[in-house]
């Protein structure tokens, strides 16, 4: 029981993170077809999610090396500090690529093909231009 | 029974280094799934207006299929030089991954 949750806990950071921070990726470095301005929104937001839930889980073997301590297991225990090399490896990835992104890695909004709201009314206003007709 | 020997590191280490390929390969697959597209107007053309599914398999029928068996091969001889000096299966599944990459990539890169 208690290898088979730190084996799992190993593998789901050893697969997990890098699938998740590649989709993540995908998404931030394309350019989604956005009807509205919401799906827009949506569309980054779940980019957002997907690094965010990557980079937490980026930090697992910290988590993995405290039980493989508590259990005594010497072998996990070898395991998950090499993976904290890993760990700290896949952050400076991050890192570099964030660096190389033109603008903000997480909290980007893709653009949308909303049209501008076309002005239908026409309001005086003291100082500006006058209406046609009135 | 050749568990912790080289032997049993070999197989572990093969079915690591399969592992980063499938999950790369589905990470690309659901990465590029998820971000939607236009909708196509213009159907006319063959192989113009895939369901995702339907890209999916021609891609790896076409592509995906022929470059993962090449990647396996490498892969395996990779493997068998790695397992020795590294103690760990992980570890050198991982690394016999990333080293066979970057020679086809260099192979591929030569050749175009």
């Amino acid at each position: 029981m208690k290898r088979l949750g730190l084996s799992g806990l190993f593998f789901v950071w050893l697969y997990g993170v890098p699938f998740l921070l590649l989709v993540g990726l995908i998404r931030r470095t394309s350019t989604p077809y956005a009807p509205t301005r919401e799906a827009a929104e949506a569309f980054g937001a779940t980019t957002d999610t997907l690094l965010i839930v990557g980079l937490l889980l980026n930090a697992l073997p910290l988590i993995g090396l405290h039980f493989a301590g508590l259990a005594g297991d010497e072998g996990w225990q070898r395991h998950f500090r090499w993976a904290i090399g890993g760990m700290v490896l896949l952050y400076l990835l991050v890192v570099l690529v964030s660096r190389m992104a033109t603008g903000l890695l997480i909290g980007h909004t893709p653009a949308d093909d909303e049209p501008a709201p076309a002005v239908t009314q026409c309001i005086p206003r003291s100082g500006g231009r006058g209406c046609p007709g009135g | 029974m050749d568990h912790n020997g080289v032997r049993g590191r070999y197989g572990r280490s093969m079915a690591v280094a399969s592992g980063w390929y499938v999950t790369v390969g589905a990470a690309v697959a659901v990465g590029l799934a998820s971000v939607p597209s236009p909708p196509s107007t213009d159907c006319s053309a063959w192989f113009s207006c895939l369901s995702p599914g339907e890209s999916l398999v021609l891609i790896m029928l076409v592509w995906g299929g022929p470059v993962l068996v090449g990647l396996l091969v490498v892969t395996a001889l990779v493997t068998a030089l790695l397992v020795r000096p590294l103690p760990s299966a992980v570890l050198a599944g991982t690394l016999s991954a990333l080293v066979t990459v970057t020679i086809c990539a260099a192979v591929y890169a030569g050749r175009s």
